[in-house]
């Protein structure tokens, strides 16, 4: 259990000093572990936008009683692929009267900002591709672009529905921006670090979910909420409100321009997941229960990669139970919820939290 | 049933074909039902005498007075609203489905317009229902509403040439097949 | 386009006239959740609703003038496809017209046929409507559950007429065939299956915060107003008007079942679902009775080979799974009717829309319409 594996702090110093030996200078090995981690990302980040639909697929498939794709390579294992394939092969439409620039720019908008928010996602001990001091900040920060995306997308097409669908986004993302930015503070002053390695270091001795007494258990529910009204997932997804306005903003795009839209939605159900079980649930930490040896060896067993995929893949598990079983909101209900009373809760939840940290009144404290 | 039914040679059915029932004894709730609408309408209507529905026959210029004298009865429930074309008499004949919500019983309120420059008083202010019942009319027929809220063709195409329930449509826009029946 | 101009233009009962906020919007005839192909034309002021033009006449067959060019027998494969949910009750409600006009007797077992095929076909209509309403407004799961359980009634009519969607089978005079044999055991399995799936819907979605949210106070539709325009069926009921075609002019096997008419007051669209809820229910309970007191006997009245329609006007008045259906056959004497006028629920169900979404949004268009429960084959015929 000393192996890559499990210490993967091991790897970048392994990894820099293969690559010295192959090419020496240093400049060139900075920019070729560069390429090598962004090539990792891009392809990391599209299997797992594969793999998520599938698993939104089977969910919802199960949730309704039914099976779900399954002809498609083992249990529609390839469903996605084909998918995929067949949204490259189809016709790129543009409507006639569309902003053209932004019509084609919005998309890149919105899979870019998930992108480049994957990058500062720690995944294992050393294993992050850019770490950065201010890390969650600039996470929340490059996640809002996507916001411009899809007010891009709904003004460009020339279509009322989807600028419909694009002024309920703007109103809601930046709303729930708030409430969301304030629960993961209101952990923040607990861990005293915006930089994403130090928030899981000091998750050492126990998750900020219940060790931050009541204040972390009410954070992590609100962030939740939150993300998935960011999400545009339901029940927040008057966005993109299937039964009203077909497909809202994205109603006008067609094969790959769609495609990325859709990626970019599955790849940022998986950021939000990602920064709630780094900041509330210990990111790559293993679930250590006090002087407990025995269960403790157990849980080193499972290497921290193991643990991130698993706490982020059981939120993201109940990100999509939720969606296939709530009713969506109507937009003043979403407005009223989140200005009337996820805000206070969460200015109320940061004010305890912030009394709570300098005080000391939590559990293992310093 | 008409008289050549009754004296045509016996159709070549092996059961007897049911026979015209006979008029059944006067159902006092019936009587009652014709009583209190011939009292609503007053000497304006008459008793029309067709088999089925009761119904009565107004002028169709009294027929905006008569639906508020029902309605002040206590009618509030327009079915529908429709006409029946007889091109061999030259009229239109409107029928109103008139009732209750508290009884059980219907009647018909008749008028006739000649199928030239027909028209008569919208009833839209009487019963709300009866506003795209009369589009459907005046789509179907070609009778014009007077002082209707909104007289448009409710179905058919705005440019929709000539009215579909006329016994003379002919349809001049899609290839038709006519088949006898 | 001229309708929206002249509805700008400020026409009486339409809009007021568009100020520089105001914006037209199609809705339709394609989309998800018109039910079926209906336009309406929404003037938005941002997310409310100012007013509301429905076009129609997309699915306008002239089912009425083809009524006119086939006897009385061949008319009722029209009826089918008129509410094509309420097949068998549109079926039962032409048949009575033909009835009535020809003096015809109904056998009693084929009454309680009808019976219990009209109401599992009002259940049917009722499970698809909860899985659509669940579906638009964005909870996709109720849509799959009412279809499933949709399917065990689907599979009792193909077993006894052969159809799934467009039945045919209650003719004048009767039905066309008797019942498999194990017809009883097939309903009584049905039964017993779906009762408790009531409660389980009303958990699902009734007991959803969210969804009693989008569902109070959301198109309200005033008993004044229902009962002006013509409203039957549980919408008229939801306003707390109570009035039922089975109750107030009972027809086949009606008089001798005990069942109540669900009565909501508030008129919203909260109380046109628990309305519908609680019909589904008392749908079960005539079934039970219709069924365990089914006799023998033959199922058709002997009739004659050419039905000539006698001189006169005929109505029958039925009440289908949206409210109340009326057929008019005037005759003058020969095998085709001279006219038939079929009267729609839907056509004035939908007449109160316009009046009940003002002031509602975007959101609610699609709520009050599900609720409405509409079916556009019914109002264009």
């Amino acid at each position: 259990m000393d192996n890559w594996i499990w210490r993967t702090e091991k790897i970048p110093p392994a990894v820099t000093a293969w690559l010295t030996g192959l090419l020496g200078n240093p400049l060139l090995v900075d920019l070729a572990k560069m390429a090598v981690v962004a090539a990792l990302l891009a392809g990391f980040v599209s299997a797992l936008a594969l793999a998520l639909v599938w698993i939104e697929r089977k969910v919802a498939a199960h949730v309704q009683q039914r099976l779900g794709p399954m002809r498609v390579g083992p249990h529609g294992l390839l469903q996605t692929l084909a998918d995929g394939l067949k949204l490259m092969s189809k016709e790129n439409i543009t409507p006639l009267e569309a902003d053209r620039f932004i019509f084609h720019l919005a998309p890149l908008l919105c899979f870019a900002a998930t992108f480049v928010a994957m990058a500062f996602i720690p995944f294992a001990p050393a294993i992050q591709a850019v770490n950065f001091n201010v890390g969650l900040v600039f996470v929340l920060g490059i996640g809002s672009v996507g916001v411009l995306g899809i007010f891009a997308a709904g003004w460009a097409s020339n279509n009322k529905w989807s600028l419909l669908g694009a002024m309920r986004a703007g109103a809601q993302i930046i709303s729930y921006e708030l409430s969301a930015t304030l629960a993961l503070i209101s952990v923040i002053v607990f861990a005293g670090s915006l930089d994403f390695r130090e928030i899981v270091a000091s998750q050492a001795a126990g998750w900020w979910i219940w060790r931050a007494p009541v204040v972390g258990f009410v954070a992590f529910v609100i962030y939740g909420i939150a993300s998935i009204a960011e999400c545009n997932r339901t029940p927040f997804d008057l966005v993109e409100g299937e039964s009203e306005l077909t497909a809202g903003f994205h109603t006008e795009y067609a094969s790959i321009r769609f495609a990325m839209f859709f990626l970019a939605e599955f790849v940022n159900i998986f950021l939000v997941c990602s920064i709630s079980a780094t900041v509330f649930l210990g990111g790559y930490m293993p679930l250590h229960i006090g002087n407990l040896e025995g269960f403790n060896r157990l849980a080193d067993l499972i290497p921290p990669w193991g643990w991130f995929f698993a706490k982020t893949s059981a939120l993201v598990l109940v990100f999509m139970w939720v969606r296939w079983t709530f009713p969506r909101l109507r937009v003043d209900q979403l407005m009223n919820f989140e200005w009337k009373f996820l805000l206070p809760l969460s200015l109320t939840t940061l004010a305890v939290a912030s009394v709570l940290a300098t005080a000391g009144w939590f559990f293992f404290p310093g | 049933m008409s008289d050549e039914q009754a004296a045509a040679p016996a159709t070549p059915t092996p059961a007897a074909a049911p026979s015209p029932p006979p008029p059944p004894a006067p159902d006092p709730a019936e009587v009652a039902f014709r009583e209190e609408v011939a009292r609503a309408l007053g000497t304006a209507a008459a008793a029309d005498t067709a088999a089925g529905v009761p119904a009565w026959r107004v002028e169709a210029g009294g027929l905006l007075g008569a639906a508020r004298r029902l309605r002040d009865a206590g009618f509030d429930y327009l079915l529908f609203m429709t006409a029946v074309d007889h091109p061999a008499d030259g009229r239109l004949e409107l029928v109103y489905l008139f009732s209750r919500f508290s009884g059980s019983r219907h009647g018909a309120l008749l008028a006739d317009v000649p199928r030239e420059a027909a028209e008569v008083d919208s009833l839209s202010g009487v019963w709300a229902a009866a506003d795209w019942h009369e589009r459907e009319t005046y789509d179907m027929f070609g009778i014009r509403f007077r002082n209707h809220p909104f007289l448009r063709r409710i179905l058919l195409d705005e440019d929709w040439p000539g009215h579909p329930l006329r016994k003379d449509y002919v349809d001049t826009l899609h290839d038709v097949v006519k088949r006898p029946y | 386009m001229e309708l929206t101009r002249a509805t700008a233009a400020g026409q009486p009962g339409t809009f007021a006239a568009p100020g520089y906020e105001d914006y037209f919007v199609n809705m339709g005839p394609q989309h998800p959740s018109t039910h079926g192909v209906l336009r309406l034309v929404l003037k938005l002021a941002g997310e409310t609703v100012l007013g509301l033009t429905p076009v129609l006449g997309y699915v306008h067959r002239g089912i009425e003038k083809m009524g006119e060019a086939m006897s009385v027998l061949q008319f009722t494969h029209l009826t089918d496809r008129l509410d094509y949910l309420s097949a068998h009750i549109n079926n039962w409600g032409w048949a009575l017209a033909v009835e009535e006009a020809l003096g015809i007797e109904v056998p009693e077992r084929a009454q309680h046929i009808r019976v219990i095929m009209a109401e599992l076909t009002r259940l049917a209509s009722h499970q698809l409507w909860w899985g659509v309403l669940g579906m638009d407004l964005g909870a996709f799961t109720p849509f799959l559950y009412g279809f499933r359980d949709r399917e065990r009634i689907i599979d009792i009519f193909e077993k006894t007429c052969g159809a799934r969607l467009t039945m045919n089978y209650v003719r004048p005079g009767g039905v066309t065939a008797d019942v498999e044999e194990d017809f009883a055991k097939d309903v009584g399995a049905f039964l017993g299956y779906f009762a408790p799936f009531i409660d389980e819907y009303e958990r699902l979605l009734g007991d959803n915060v969210i969804f009693q949210e989008r569902m109070h106070g959301v198109g309200v539709l005033t008993p004044e107003l229902a009962r002006s325009l013509g409203c039957t069926g549980p919408v008229l009921r939801a306003s707390g008007v109570d009035y039922d075609v089975r109750r107030a002019r009972p027809y086949g096997l009606y008089p001798r079942l005990a069942f109540t008419v669900p009565l909501a007051s508030a008129g919203d669209s909260w109380a046109r679902y628990q309305v519908r809820i609680e019909e589904m229910r008392q749908s079960l309970a005539i079934i039970r009775q219709a069924l365990d007191a089914m006799p023998a006997g033959p199922v058709r009245a002997k009739l004659p080979a050419v039905l000539n329609v006698p001189k006169g006007r005929w109505l029958s008045r039925v009440e289908t799974a949206r409210g109340e259906l009326a057929f008019l056959l005037v005759g003058d004497g020969s095998a085709k009717p001279w006219r038939v006028k079929v009267r729609s629920p839907n056509f004035s169900n939908l007449a109160a829309l316009p009046e009940i979404i003002k002031g509602c949004r975007v959101a609610d268009v699609v709520a009050v319409l599900s609720t409405l429960d509409v079916v556009i084959p019914c109002i264009d015929r």
